[in-house]
């Protein structure tokens, strides 16, 4: 009998997790090795960190930003770089509180300085205000422009170097497939980077864009990281979930799906950018000053 | 075997792996983890009468 059909580790321990895409059995400790070894390794291919960086961390306190926070506060013992969490409030009723506070423990736990930051402050209302408001915007993308808007302004004004988001390979598929269906190839090409340079937009880093979102879940169970698993009630409306859907579908029938599709993106992504690269100019908002490709950016323009 | 899901739990008779389980239960693999008796386990783990499952379900985001 193969190790496979008994279900267990290289090591001879019993399996904890099988990684279909692999068609490997890991005990929990090698599971936990093999998971900072894939983060290490994400983190260093795309020089995501120098020495010395400060880096502000998109925490919200669910599984993909608490993992990637304790994931970075354990590579600085071996890389100096300075740690600040950043957790914005949007004002979901009944979700965005229950997150506030692991996002504070992990803080706490770490010796993590946390700044939070509200959609109420940055526009005077609540996600659920802005959603009432208007009918015609699915609440999604409309809280999507208002979060990078608002982690964008609060890393810059913490003097972060970058800013780290808890992106998982399941959210870059996801990306990947949403620009071709809906056939933005100019986005995907800015979708790591943008297109030009500008002082204002700080740099982002998804350090577990190559590591699937229910490894993330594993990771933070074997490490009783407090995470609280709770979904936002918007999410049934965006048509990422659909297509979340159909992701998960055809990993489950052919695994390693998900690893293909970003990989197949990493590797035309230059040849994306060399042509959206021409014309591709960042200019500031003429309301609010903060980057734009347009005269008035998507937040001004979704706040009034 | 004891089967907890959503917080619920029920006693259910079941023969086959994890996977199959999962697949009964109308739940993908790539949104759930499996603890059997109190410990994870992988999905070609084969059920066993006196198991007790907990099917956790990966919240999405965060």
């Amino acid at each position: 009998m193969s190790r496979m059909e008994k279900g267990r580790c290289h090591c001879g321990a019993e399996g904890a997790v099988f990684l279909a895409y692999s068609c490997k059995h890991l005990c929990e400790s090698h599971f936990i090795r093999m998971f900072d070894k894939r983060f290490r390794k994400t983190v260093r291919m795309n020089s995501m960190l120098r020495r010395k960086e400060r880096v502000a961390v998109g925490l919200s306190g669910g599984k993909d930003s608490t993992v990637l926070l304790h994931s970075l506060a354990e590579l600085q013992k071996d890389l100096p770089f300075e740690l600040v969490a950043i957790t914005i409030d949007e004002g979901i009723e009944g979700y965005r509180a229950r997150t506030m506070k692991p996002a504070k423990i992990a803080c706490e736990n770490l010796g993590i300085e946390q700044h939070i930051f509200s959609f109420r402050e940055l526009c005077g209302k609540t996600l659920d205000e802005l959603v009432k408001k208007s009918k015609d915007n699915i609440p999604c993308s409309q809280c999507g422009v208002f979060r990078r808007y608002a982690l964008n302004k609060a890393a810059r004004e913490l003097k972060a170097d970058k800013l780290a988001l808890g992106h998982n390979l399941d959210d870059m598929a996801q990306t990947v497939l949403m620009n071709i269906m809906r056939c933005e190839p100019s986005r995907l090409a800015r979708l790591n980077e943008p297109l030009t340079k500008n002082s204002k937009l700080v740099p982002r880093i998804r350090p577990l864009m190559m590591t699937p979102e229910r490894e993330i879940a594993i990771y933070a169970m074997m490490k009783g990281m407090p995470i609280e698993r709770v979904e936002c009630p918007y999410a049934r409306f965006a048509f990422r979930g659909q297509v979340r859907k159909m992701l998960n579908e055809s990993e489950e029938r052919y695994p390693g799906t998900k690893f293909k599709v970003v990989g197949s993106f990493l590797e035309i992504e230059d040849a994306l950018r060399s042509k959206y690269a021409k014309g591709a100019a960042i200019a500031e908002c003429t309301s609010c000053g903060e980057p734009s490709s347009r005269d008035v950016c998507m937040f001004c323009k979704l706040k009034s | 075997m004891e089967l907890v899901l959503d917080d619920e739990s029920r006693e259910m008779e079941f023969s086959g792996t994890l996977a199959e389980l999962l697949k009964e239960l109308k739940i993908m693999r790539e949104e759930a983890v499996v603890r059997v008796n109190g410990r994870l386990a992988p999905e070609t783990r084969k059920v066993k009468p006196r198991d007790r499952i907990e099917v956790i379900r990966v919240v999405f985001g965060g």
